[in-house]
């Protein structure tokens, strides 16, 4: 079988479409959760008064977080509002 | 089961207003995702702008299963990701219904007990335990009345009472509650 051979001028072509191609891409996000994924980081979002779980759990007041996993043994439901 | 309102307005903009419309309907509003730090960054990771067919879709409804060990579901498993890019006076009962029937599929672990004995005084069971749930073991002599004998804040891991003066109570009757 016949090796395909480049010329120095059909490899400085390729390079080029390579590097369009590369430029043209769009930039890898991380793909959003949907529904049937699991959630893979811990997010918070902070609070906004003291509250109680059912553990009695204490969640201190203003400008702390709360995480994903102060929610562990329970379904949490968010509902986010007015995101515009 | 936990509901979190967050509102995703700016403290020196809209947020009072936000606050407002929802207190109009005895809902109290647990966090925020838009602070001096940071801005729409949960929101973002289930609905970014541009993605989903609207610039900035709104509201979002999101159910997540942080039960550790469910039969039914994964844990951390996202169960329903739901946006209207609707607003204002809005009717959600009929999207609530729907959701209420996803949030209920999930299953929760039965505290089972197992591995029943009593040696030499000593009577214990095994339970399995669940992150971030209390178990109470609790006992009775006449399955009305029920004292609590302890709380076990669970992990993943089993769980083993142990009672060791058995012996001196002749009849006790046992049972463990998920709190």
């Amino acid at each position: 079988m016949k090796a395909l051979r480049w010329s120095p001028s059909l490899r400085a072509l390729g390079l080029l479409a390579a590097l369009l191609f590369l430029w043209s891409a769009p930039v890898s996000s991380a793909q959003p959760f949907t529904a049937g994924t699991i959630i893979t980081t811990n997010f918070g979002l902070q609070n906004r008064f003291r509250w109680t779980n059912d553990n009695s759990q204490i969640f201190t007041p203003s400008n702390t977080t709360i995480r994903l996993s102060d929610f562990d043994g329970k379904i949490v439901f968010f509902s986010f509002f007015d995101v515009w | 089961m936990a509901h979190v309102i967050v509102n995703m307005e700016p403290a020196d903009f809209y947020q009072g207003q936000t606050d407002a419309f929802l207190a109009g309907y005895n809902v109290k509003v647990c966090g925020n995702d838009y602070t001096p730090t940071t801005h729409q960054t949960i929101r973002n990771l289930f609905a970014p702008p541009g993605t989903l067919g609207y610039p900035d879709p709104r509201p979002v409804f999101v159910a997540v299963n942080c039960l550790s060990n469910s039969p039914s579901h994964a844990y951390r498993q996202v169960l329903l990701m739901d946006f209207y890019n609707g607003g204002g006076g809005q009717d959600f009962s009929t999207q609530m219904a729907s959701f209420r029937n996803i949030i209920d599929s999930v299953q929760a672990p039965p505290p089972r007990l197992t591995n029943v004995s009593l040696n030499a005084g000593t009577f214990q069971f095994t339970f399995p335990g669940q992150r971030g749930r209390t178990n109470r073991v609790e006992y009775s002599t006449d399955y009305a009345d029920w004292i609590t004998v302890t709380n076990v804040f669970g992990t993943n891991a089993p769980i083993t009472f142990r009672d060791t003066n058995a012996l001196e109570n002749p009849q006790r009757i046992y049972r463990v509650r998920r709190l």
